[in-house]
């Protein structure tokens, strides 16, 4: 479903994203780690058209959208949320949600059925009045993802979902993901939170300083040496 | 050969003055990231002090001078404390606004209280023509350049070498950074901006001699102003300086091969040119479509 | 905008109240004899489709220009020099100034998605100069500085009329016009499109909203409207002069206007033309002659209140006036 191809990306003299190479199959889950700076947010950005790539190449759907704006991409349906959540501040929760609908529909009554239907989905629907600038994060979070599932997506990519979130709200989020993953969506997630990572994904891919150096199940993964030495360790529970 | 000559020294001596009047905008726009769409407007103000000062006082335009820039820097310390510090926080058009709104007050405040005749400013000396190889310039032209080069290397002096200075410079570069070194971003600011005014100001004298003074008569020079800052890069002190150099002779070149009428054209060409090509000119740090709020 | 769910089965307040001006407005040439009063009337009706044209752009789509007078600009000049030079109809004039304006509404739109904010807003004043001192000066082509007198020939299939009140119903034709696009662009798909593009453009393209599709739109839409704004007013006025018709001036009241009175909803700019060209109308009527400096005094004054409402007031005053007036309605 998602290829991607020798990934590269330079600021300056850093190298942000080496040389990634990896595939997503539709249905999987898989989770993205590594240490901070290990280039993950980049990798994000580059796979959705924020940031241009200096070489390799993604292919999404078997079409190759190197370069393509971001929002080409999105109406693909490659869609992303962002770390520092984006919401759209001075308009309603209902309103966030409907906005990203209506991409996909000329028509204004089915975008708010469907954003009403994903409110409730995500647990959102009594907030619908309220701006979403007077959300606190958490439930900010949840907007961020419930706008995002209203632009259609095939693929998820979900940056730092789970960051921030006191224990019941993670529980419940991951109740959300699993859900949506068994309705047959494909999650890529970036986290820094390992526990649920390991536990939720199947598979486990990390970046450290630009580079992949681990790509499997999680078991295996945090066993592989270079993982250990990478986060010097942290400790995670696999 | 010898109009070639003429042309050349008469570029850089306005060069200088386009300098003072750029350096300041880009000063204010590099430390607050603020387009000040009044700046020109205190050069008219700055003008109408020296034509002034002059006619009510006799006093010397040249000791108008002295006199312009310290006023100009109070005068721009009150505009940032009653005007703009306010706004700093809020979203671009709120401030464009503003500054727009300020514009229009200053100009029609002009207008109502000395209406809008043309003044002149003409001493006994402002006619002396000074004469070599051929190349005539006048008095006026000579001081107004010496006093924009003092001027503007003792901007550079000031930002080099005091500790004020090299804080505006940090909060330029890095604002929060600047905050996180326990530099008052809130003085920062507000020095930028009255330095950036009193510089205005102090154009304005200087060029009162040499220009009709009226109340649009800032028009004029801002926009080339904003020309010289785009094209040397907002927020970059030498490209203020290099762009003046190349506006000034693109000015003077330009009257002289299309004429004056068309000169003015060619300039805002430039500038769509500039800003279409390489938004951040030729030294700006950040490019145009980056400055989001 | 906050919160408001579009498509209200009834009328809210701000469109009974645009309704009821617009009523007003037709009523006027029946009741109204003084034509120094009609003339106000269709000056007001113009500004405020002007504005509610740069509020398409300025306040919906989030890119302000301060450069609209070339718009404005090119519609006077191209509904004058065909007539002048070969007696083509004013409505083909006014045609191609649209169609003129829509394409330099292309260019301005390019430019809106490489520059943000200020720097955008300069470009669109450079434009606007450069096309004041081509019209100015070429001679050979737009009679240079002296301006274009238009030749009157009265009837509506050269859109010119005799006497004020035609005027009138022409004004609120045009404004009934634009304010029915900018309710488009207000509460329509295209409109909440905007709205999410507005309050952050990144995350708008990141849920698949075209951002720079919609605002060339937004701009393409408002420099056309404004032309048309342009090719009438020339034609009520009978003379086209280069230094008004793409001044700075021009581009700063149809903004002003819009802000004062509101950049949020298309009534807004409606309520700002009210107050800030009768204001106007007013003084120049009451002061002339030597006190004729003291007309600056509004724009003092219009200075003053620009900063005030931008800080204070950002919604501008209509939401202050649209309360007032529902207040009165429920009573006391």
């Amino acid at each position: 479903m998602l290829e991607v191809r020798e990934l590269t990306r330079r600021f300056g003299g850093l190298t942000a994203v080496d040389r990634v190479s990896f595939s997503i199959g539709p249905g999987e889950m898989v989770g993205i780690i590594g240490p901070n700076g290990a280039g993950k947010t980049t990798l994000f950005n580059l796979l959705t058209g924020f940031l241009r790539p200096d070489g390799g190449s993604v292919r999404f759907l078997g079409r190759d959208i190197t370069g393509w704006p971001p929002h080409r991409i999105a109406r693909l349906g490659l869609v992303r949320t962002f770390q520092l959540v984006r919401p759209f501040p001075n308009l309603t929760v209902l309103d966030n949600v409907k906005v990203a609908a209506l991409v996909h529909t000329p028509s204004s009554g089915e975008a708010e059925r469907v954003a009403w239907k994903l409110l409730e989905e995500t647990g959102l629907a009594p907030f619908a009045g309220a701006e979403a600038r007077s959300l606190p994060v958490g439930l900010r979070k949840r907007l961020e993802v419930a706008r995002a599932l209203a632009a259609r997506p095939r693929l998820l990519l979900l940056d730092e979902v789970l960051a921030g979130l006191n224990p019941e709200e993670l529980a419940e989020t991951l109740g959300l993901l699993r859900r949506l993953h068994e309705g047959g969506l494909t999650l890529v997630l970036i986290e820094h939170i390992m526990a649920a990572v390991m536990r939720l994904c199947r598979r486990v891919i990390v970046l450290h300083q630009g580079r992949k150096i681990a790509d499997g199940p999680p078991e295996q993964v945090g066993r592989d040496p270079a993982v250990v030495e990478a986060y010097l360790g942290e400790e995670f529970v696999a | 050969m010898e109009a070639l000559v003429q042309l050349l020294v008469t570029s850089l001596l306005l060069a200088g003055v386009y300098a003072l009047v750029s350096v300041g905008l880009t000063l204010i726009f590099g430390v607050m990231r603020l387009v000040n769409f009044a700046h020109g407007e205190y050069l008219m103000l700055g003008m109408y002090l020296a034509f002034w000062s002059f006619s009510l006082w006799r006093l010397d335009p040249y000791l108008a001078v002295l006199t312009a820039a310290p006023v100009f820097l109070l005068v721009g310390l009150a505009t940032y404390y009653l005007v703009v510090r306010p706004v700093v926080p809020r979203p671009h058009t709120v401030q464009i606004f503003t500054t727009v709104g300020l514009s229009i007050l200053l100009q029609n405040l002009a207008l109502f209280l000395w209406t809008g005749d043309f003044r002149f400013l003409r001493t006994d000396y402002t006619n002396i023509v000074y004469k070599l190889d051929g190349v005539a310039v006048n008095f006026p032209q000579l001081a107004a350049f010496g006093v924009s080069v003092a001027a503007t290397l003792g901007l550079f002096a000031f930002l080099k070498w005091t500790w004020w200075g090299m804080a505006l410079r940090a909060t330029a570069q890095d604002r929060q950074a600047a905050v996180l070194m326990g530099i008052n971003v809130d003085r920062a600011y507000g020095l930028a901006f009255a330095v950036g005014i009193g510089l205005a100001g102090l154009a304005g004298a200087l060029i009162a001699p040499l220009y009709a003074v009226y109340p649009t008569a800032g028009l004029q020079f801002v926009l080339v102003a904003y020309v010289v800052v785009v094209l040397g890069g907002l927020g970059s002190l030498i490209g203020a300086l290099i762009g003046s150099l190349v506006i000034a002779l693109l000015d003077v070149v330009g009257a002289f091969l299309v004429g004056i009428a068309w000169k003015e054209a060619l300039y805002f060409v430039a500038f769509l040119l500039v800003l279409l090509v390489r938004p951040a000119g030729l030294f700006g740090q950040r490019g145009a479509e980056e400055f989001r709020a | 905008m906050k919160g408001e769910r579009p498509f209200h089965p009834r009328l809210s307040a701000d469109q009974a109240v645009a309704l009821g001006l617009f009523l007003l407005a037709a009523l006027s040439p029946l009741v109204v004899r003084d034509n120094y009063l009609l003339d106000t009337i269709s000056l007001i009706l113009l500004w405020a489709a002007m504005a509610t044209a740069w509020n398409i752009a300025g306040g919906f789509a989030g890119q302000v220009s301060l450069g609209h007078a070339a718009f404005f600009g090119l519609g006077t000049y191209l509904v004058a020099l065909p007539q002048v030079y070969w007696g083509w109809s004013a409505w083909f004039g006014l045609g191609l100034g649209a169609a003129a304006s829509a394409g330099v509404g292309l260019i301005v739109g390019y430019l809106s998605n490489r520059l943000r904010g200020p720097y955008f807003a300069l470009a669109t004043i450079a434009l606007s100069q450069v096309l004041l001192v081509v019209f100015s000066r070429w001679r050979e082509v737009t009679k240079g500085g002296e301006g274009v007198p238009i030749p009157f020939r009265p009837g509506l299939e050269n859109l010119a009329f005799v006497g004020k009140g035609p005027w009138v119903y022409a004004m609120l034709a045009y404004l009934l016009v634009v304010f029915a696009v900018a309710l488009y662009f207000e509460r329509g798909r295209l409109g909440q499109l905007l709205a999410a593009v507005r309050e952050d453009e990144d995350a708008a393209a990141a849920v698949g909203i075209d951002t720079r599709r919609l605002k060339v739109v937004a701009i393409v839409v408002s420099a056309l409207l404004t032309a048309v704004g342009g090719a009438l007013w020339a034609q009520s006025i009978g003379f086209v002069d280069p230094f008004y018709v793409f001044s700075i001036d021009i581009s700063v009241k149809m903004a002003l206007i819009a802000i004062i009175g509101g950049m949020g909803r298309s009534v807004g700019p409606l309520i700002g033309s009210i107050l800030i060209i009768s204001t106007e109308s007013y003084l120049r009527a009451t002061l002339s002659g030597p006190q004729a400096g003291q007309t600056g005094l509004y724009l003092i004054i219009y200075g003053l209140v620009l900063i005030l409402v931008v800080r204070f007031l950002p919604q501008g005053l209509a939401p202050l006036i649209l309360s007032l007036l529902r207040r009165g309605k429920v009573g006391a």
